[in-house]
């Protein structure tokens, strides 16, 4: 029956292929994060937070940008495999986390940091001890969606040749193949639902515990 | 005009209801106001004259037709609604929010014209300058007037009023309720008013209902609730001040008096000494050449003079002068400020009409107090 | 410098077939997007007042968004009657623009101003009346911009549409991939972006000429005293 040779698929090709699809996922949101979170805050700061306006409306824009054309610019610039593709995913995911930092520190009330500068707090201590902590629900919630995105856009690194789950789908249209189709496409489904809602649930303990 | 039987209205889960068997009549015309503290059910019983909320129990008649026996929406756009926070339609021009019950009834749009400028004018809202603005660009005074005039659109012979000058400074307040009030006397409509505030029912009812936890307490004029509080609760509800609260409820032409000897300051000396042996008279006032009235004398201070040269120097001049639509809060307060114990009074035309002295509106409060307590008395002895 | 030069010579010679595709694009994402309004704000509307309703809906929305397209794809096509079709591509863009569209709605009819609607109640406006004529014109400009969002997201997902049949300007990118042509694919990356820059300013185009003035938020509107 089908649903035997879609088993089948699963555990003879499936499981290494998530392994690299999660792989591809991690590392690139890691990249993302690491280099997303700085560059939010820096936005805020002078003589950026002029900018700012500005800098969060092409944040908005770029992130518009169709997936397919992201990755598929790698080709040219660096060649197939795993390296092009994390650099395109990572680019990808900053978008986001970038945007939802610099989008949750602006929207601070100015009252809270005002007490906070007036109690004698330095300007380093009113960033890690009050605006980064308010910030965090929105800014996780933005690693949420970069959480997504990504997963969704490592399934057509296949096509720059860093494997992942979108082999399966691409192989199984190219050959009519719904088992093989089926099987990267629920594969991917169920990771990208269950890495959302396991996200969510962080995203509102820190709610909480942020109030904000 | 408006027909409150029994009405009654319990949510589920309360231990008390928020109206308990709420009876009374508010007759056509005149402006009805519910007053009393927080959780009184005032706010719930007018909402249930236009069914926003609806009954438990009993039954209210608007205009002889029990509104339960109509649509709720066709009874609604006959009676005007005005709420604190306005509610205006932000994104309707003040022209379009007041037009929106006359539309909705289909009115031809040169009707809608007539009468949305008819208001604007009514509302001392100039209507080429006003019309086309947005709410946000209006002030909270203006806002409120627009208000008002949206519930009036449609000439509805009763209006509902929900703390409607309540979202104001006390200065915008005090016009609001003012020009409300004159134009009130024009259209007599049937009003139902609620505020908290008892200062804001004296003045503004023919009649107040005095609420407390969803029950009547005293449904009466302004003059009795002062002058004959029903019960303890009353009394503090009004407040220990309210002898000084009636002073506001009566003119000064109440206790004025018109018939008064005046003299020049001229005349001599025997003549008044002539017309002060006389026990009753007590003041004589004093004109000009042109016959204006323009100071007293009074007994008191004639006596204490002991030559006939210069008896002028106990002449008080008035500081100022009363209109005849003022109150005796306004002539105390004026007296007090000039520090003298007499005014005289001119009617709209600037004309001499009487004087009002302190000692006057003594007696007049005095003695209807007394003929309260006498009235209480009466009644304890009877029980007993 | 040659890089460019092919660039630059791909696009114009194949300046026809190029503008074939957008036009694609564009019939697909319009297509989709009439169908979602049509759709979603009925739903929204339908479930505005009941809270538990509109948070399965929701939830529901969100599982979906969370779906690599491509995987929504390929369920799709493996759905007996639907396969490689231009039904499969649709269904999948109406449903991503599910949630954006979806939440705005609720969210925006249930922030209106409460005595706003109960000086509509007021006046004897019937509840159609009220939705038609307050909550869905104060609603606007937040469901317009739910629309944005979705149609942007669309033009990407429609891009990837071309794996499973569609004739659209992701052909450049994909071509452009299998056949290793740098340049196919910088133009295809070019114009989708082109592409997607320019729906999102008509859109928002759109969002200020269909908003009443009333609740545009401007300063400088507020009057002074009155006279």
């Amino acid at each position: 029956m089908g649903v035997e040779r879609l088993i089948i698929i699963i555990q003879e090709q499936g499981i290494s292929l998530l392994q690299r699809h999660l792989y591809l996922v991690f590392v690139s949101l890691f990249f993302a994060i690491i280099i997303a979170l700085p560059i939010g805050i820096l936005v805020t700061r002078p003589p950026f937070n002029r900018k700012v306006d500005q800098i969060l409306s092409f944040l908005n824009t770029a992130q518009g940008i169709p997936s397919l054309a992201v990755v598929a610019i790698f080709l040219p610039l660096m060649g197939v495999g795993v390296r092009p593709a994390i650099f395109a995913l990572s680019i990808y995911a900053l978008l986001p986390i970038a945007r939802n930092t610099v989008a949750a520190i602006k929207g601070l009330d100015p009252d809270v940091l005002e007490a906070a500068k007036g109690m004698g707090l330095s300007k380093k201590e009113v960033l890690l001890k009050v605006e980064l902590p308010l910030a965090m629900p929105i800014i996780v919630a933005g690693i949420q969606t970069a959480t997504i995105f990504t997963v969704g856009t490592a399934t057509i690194a296949h096509l720059i040749g860093a494997g992942g789950l979108g082999r399966l789908i691409f192989t199984g249209i190219a050959m009519n193949s719904p088992q093989f189709i089926l099987a990267g496409s629920l594969m991917a489904a169920a990771i990208a639902i269950t890495l959302d809602q396991l996200l969510g649930l962080f995203q509102r303990r820190v709610r909480r515990k942020y109030g904000g | 005009m408006i027909k409150i039987e029994e009405v009654t209205k319990k949510y589920p889960g309360m231990e008390r209801p928020a109206v308990d068997k709420l009876s009374l009549n508010i007759e056509e015309g005149e402006i009805c106001v519910f007053v009393g503290p927080s959780g009184c059910g005032k706010t719930t019983t007018l909402k249930m004259i236009n069914l926003i909320i609806e009954p438990s129990g009993g039954k209210i008649h608007v205009n002889g037709e029990n509104i339960r026996e109509q649509d709720a929406n066709e009874l609604r756009k006959k009676i005007g609604y005005v709420i604190q926070k306005t509610g205006l339609f932000p994104h309707y021009t003040v022209f379009d929010n007041i037009a929106v019950v006359p539309n909705l009834l289909g009115w031809e749009e040169e009707q809608v014209e007539k009468r949305v400028v008819e208001l604007l004018k009514m509302m001392n809202l100039d209507p080429d300058e006003n019309r086309d603005k947005f709410p946000k660009a209006l002030s909270g005074g203006q806002s409120q007037r627009v208000g008002v005039a949206r519930a009036m659109a449609a000439d509805p012979p009763v209006m509902l009023m929900d703390e409607p000058f309540g979202a104001v400074d006390p200065i915008t307040r005090n016009q609001l309720q003012n020009e409300f009030l004159k134009l009130q006397q024009k259209v007599k409509k049937t009003i139902c008013f609620v505020t908290h505030d008892i200062d804001e029912a004296i003045k503004m009812g023919d009649k107040i209902a005095i609420l407390d936890q969803g029950k009547l307490v005293q449904y009466d004029t302004p003059e009795n609730i002062l002058l004959n509080p029903v019960n303890e609760f009353v009394e503090e509800f009004v407040g220990s001040d309210r002898s000084l609260k009636v002073l506001n409820l009566l003119r000064v032409t109440t206790v004025m008096r018109k018939n008064i000897k005046r003299v020049k300051d001229k005349t001599g000396f025997e003549e008044i000494k002539k017309y002060f042996s006389n026990p009753e008279k007590n003041r004589i006032l004093i004109e000009n050449d042109e016959k204006h009235v323009v100071g007293y004398l009074a007994k008191e201070e004639y006596h204490k003079i002991s030559t006939a040269k210069g008896w002028n120097k106990a002449i008080r001049i008035f500081p100022a002068s009363l209109n005849e639509h003022n109150t005796l809060k306004d002539a105390m307060a004026d007296m007090l400020q000039h520090n003298i114990a007499a005014l005289p009074v001119m009617d709209d035309n600037d004309q001499f009409m009487g004087i009002v002295s302190f000692t006057d509106i003594q007696a007049y409060i005095g003695e209807a107090y007394e003929e309260n307590d006498n009235e209480k008395d009466q009644d304890e002895n009877e029980v007993l | 410098m040659t890089e460019l030069r092919r660039v630059f010579n791909y696009f114009t010679n194949n300046l026809d077939r190029i503008s074939g595709y957008m036009l694609e694009h564009l019939i697909l994402i319009v297509i989709a997007i009439v169908l979602s309004i049509g759709l979603w704000v009925s739903l929204g509307v339908l479930v505005r007042n009941n809270k538990k309703a509109a948070d399965s809906v929701l939830g529901l929305g969100s599982l979906i968004m969370a779906i690599p397209s491509v995987a929504i794809y390929g369920i799709l096509v493996s759905i007996p009657g639907l396969g490689l079709s231009r039904q499969s591509a649709v269904i999948a863009l109406v449903l991503y623009s599910m949630l954006p569209i979806l939440r705005n709605v609720y969210v925006s009819l249930n922030e209106v101003d409460k005595s706003i609607l109960e000086a509509a109640k007021g006046m004897g406006m019937s509840d159609r009346q009220i939705l038609r004529k307050v909550q869905l014109p104060l609603a606007l400009p937040v469901i317009l911009a739910g629309v944005r969002v979705a149609t942007v997201m669309m033009v990407g997902i429609a891009t990837l549409a071309v794996y499973i049949g569609e004739r659209n300007l992701g052909v450049l990118i994909e071509q452009g991939l299998k056949r290793s042509r740098s340049d196919m694919i910088i133009v295809g990356a070019i114009m989708v972006t082109v592409f997607v820059v320019i729906i999102d300013l008509f859109i928002g185009w759109l969002e200020s000429a269909a908003v009443s003035e009333g609740i545009k938020s401007d300063e400088g509107s507020k009057a002074g005293g009155e006279n």
